[in-house]
């Protein structure tokens, strides 16, 4: 009996050993697999009152655990072979814009801010990119984050957090199963799933138009030649957006060549040439350099060109551009161009900048 | 009780079932509707987008690059002068087609002489953030600087003269420059009936009558020039007709 009991002893420490490293084993190798269905919660996103209906594609439906994921992926390096992210870059105080951008090829670009990015139908200067949902697809080629995909495979699977996290965001058991246009497309989903979260709404002109706060003489005065027909400046940039969602050619160049032909790179017709996404203005103090091509550094520089650079005789330039007819320039003042730079500031959100969502997790 | 019972359930039997055992099928009430399309022309000209190809009656050559506009109170008159209503409102935007087919249904059956609606919003609606806040309705608004509410129309493009080409930007906007319109034709709405009804906007009308405008000398940009506005406001009482 008694030496029944002990080898029957030393056989269930032998049995415990064995499946203590059985389990250590399989939760450490690397081809970990997370088997089952996991069920996403549904993200309620926050439409500030007034704003229009969000876009939001029903191929990528926003999920509290794809946003969690697209948090961590927006600041994490882990993307690139270069130790950048999309951080790097779109940095909080630049209103998650950047410096002018140049290509390899040397065409310069003025990188639009990532806000209120979920009410544009398309993006780009040029329009070139229909979805958002698509768009960081291009960052992970040389210019940006150069990324080896078997690497970023491996680095994804022996993380201690993401093959839980696409689990639980899009279902993947293995990320090494996917080929890799299918992980970039997952990430790019979870990426723009969390961009859509972020959200302007809060700078002091929002707050003016709750009634909670009061302009300065100055800054109300350069509103109003924002949204009268002095500066006439509304009708491209209204409120709540501060863009008119579309393209439009503002006059910069009376020709337009190369990288300047705006729209027309993607539609081919004559009729584009020229035209260009009109930018949020939200938090426009943040993001200079300013136009498509960042050639002007300063507000003052922007709204001087609106005031007295304007090319009339472009071709295809917007109707509005071109006033009482035969008359060129708004004539501003000194004094209502300096006010209308300080009503522009006024778009600046804080609470927006500052807002821990969207703060560095890692 | 009892025989009440015995007199109702054979006639809740008869009822409740069809010869064959199936439920019956629903009852068709019979409907009416008007589909109402929207065209353009200039003069005898069809619009097309960009064309320089068309001529207003002071002579400016001119193209037309963007029509956008509310319809709002969209009636069918009857000769009592009493009215059905269509619909409240309907932003249009003359090159997107599917903003220039509203299909009504329950219209009562009866005879009508003819529909009545508004250039721009009734002025109930016509107040700054009244409308659902889509983006054609955001591009649409009126700065509350100058009346507030929504544009009534926003008709843009460019012109040549002699030396150069130009733009023009034919915006109006508050209550003053509403534009009732009444058109006249029999229009008789017989039971489950499907009318078609179609109005033509010719643009050239908007230049022509009662005023010549001239956009080199009554102003190629007339937001915020009431003058101006009020021409284009009173040529527009007729640049639609019913075909």
């Amino acid at each position: 009996m008694v030496t029944t009991f002990l080898v029957s002893n030393n056989m269930r420490k032998s049995a415990f050993v064995i499946l203590v490293t059985l389990i250590v084993v399989i939760s450490c190798q690397k081809n970990v697999s997370l088997p089952g269905k996991y069920t996403a919660t549904p993200y309620e996103l926050k439409v500030p009152k007034g704003f229009p209906t969000p876009v939001i594609p029903v191929e990528n439906p926003m999920t509290v655990e794809g946003v969690n994921l697209g948090h961590m992926l927006y600041f994490d390096p882990i993307l690139s072979s270069n130790g950048k992210s999309c951080n790097t870059c779109h940095t909080k105080e630049r209103s998650f814009s950047s410096p002018l951008f140049v290509s390899k090829t040397g065409i310069k670009t003025s990188v639009p801010p990532h806000l209120n990015l979920a009410w544009n139908p398309e993006y780009n200067w040029d329009g070139s990119a229909p979805k958002l949902d698509l768009l960081p697809l291009a960052d992970f080629g040389p210019d940006f984050f150069n990324t080896n995909m078997s690497d970023l495979v491996q680095k994804i699977k022996s993380h201690p957090k993401y093959p839980f996290m696409f689990k639980q965001a899009f279902n993947v058991d293995d990320v090494a199963k996917l080929s890799s246009d299918e992980l970039q497309l997952k990430i790019v989903y979870a990426l723009s799933q969390f961009m859509r979260t972020m959200i302007s709404s809060n700078s002091k002109c929002d707050k003016m138009f709750r009634r909670e706060v009061n302009f300065t003489p100055e800054e109300l005065d350069g509103f109003q030649t924002f949204s009268t027909e002095r500066g006439d400046c509304f009708h491209c940039h209204g409120y709540p957006l501060f863009s008119n969602n579309s393209f439009n050619n503002n006059g910069l160049d009376s020709v337009h060549l190369g990288a300047d032909v705006g729209l027309f790179a993607v539609t081919k017709n004559e009729y584009d040439k020229g035209k260009f996404s009109a930018p949020t203005l939200r938090n426009i103090e943040l993001t200079a350099p300013y136009m498509h091509d960042g050639r002007f550094q300063t507000l003052e520089e922007v709204v001087e060109f609106y005031n007295s650079g304007v090319h009339w005789n472009s071709p295809n330039i917007d109707p509005l551009m071109t006033k009482s007819a035969k008359i060129y320039g708004l004539n501003l003042s000194t004094t209502q161009k300096a006010n209308l730079v300080k009503f522009l500031k006024t778009l600046t959100d804080t609470t927006y900048l500052n807002n821990p969502e969207f703060a560095n997790p890692l | 009780m009892k025989y009440l019972l015995v007199l109702i359930s054979p006639f809740l039997f008869f009822v409740s079932c069809t010869k064959d055992g199936h439920e019956k099928p629903p009852v068709i009430i019979p409907d009416q509707s008007v589909d109402l399309n929207i065209t353009y022309t200039v003069d005898n000209a069809a619009l097309v987008l960009n064309s320089f190809n068309y001529q207003n009656q002071a002579g400016n050559t001119y193209s037309l690059s963007s029509l956008v506009y509310y319809l709002s109170k969209i009636s069918l008159m009857k000769a009592d002068s009493s009215l059905v209503l269509l619909k409240e409102y309907q932003y249009i935007d003359a090159f997107t087609t599917a903003t220039n087919k509203l299909s009504i249904k329950g219209i009562p059956v009866g005879n009508y002489i003819g529909i009545k609606f508004n250039i721009g919003l009734d002025p109930l609606q016509n107040k700054s953030f009244q409308l659902p806040a889509t983006t054609e309705n955001i591009n649409m608004q009126w700065p509350d600087m100058m009346g507030g509410g929504y544009h009534v129309m926003k008709m843009e493009g460019s012109y040549k003269d002699l030396s150069a080409t130009y733009g023009y930007a034919m915006h109006l906007g508050t209550d003053s420059c509403l534009i009732p319109i009444k058109l006249l034709k029999p229009i008789n709405i017989t039971s489950g009936s499907n009318t078609p009804l179609t109005m033509e906007m010719n643009i050239n009308e908007w230049y022509r009558n009662p005023y010549k405008y001239d956009f080199n000398v009554d102003g190629n940009y007339i937001m915020g020039n009431m003058m101006a506005m009020k021409k284009i406001v009173l040529n527009g009482n007729d640049v639609f007709s019913i075909k």
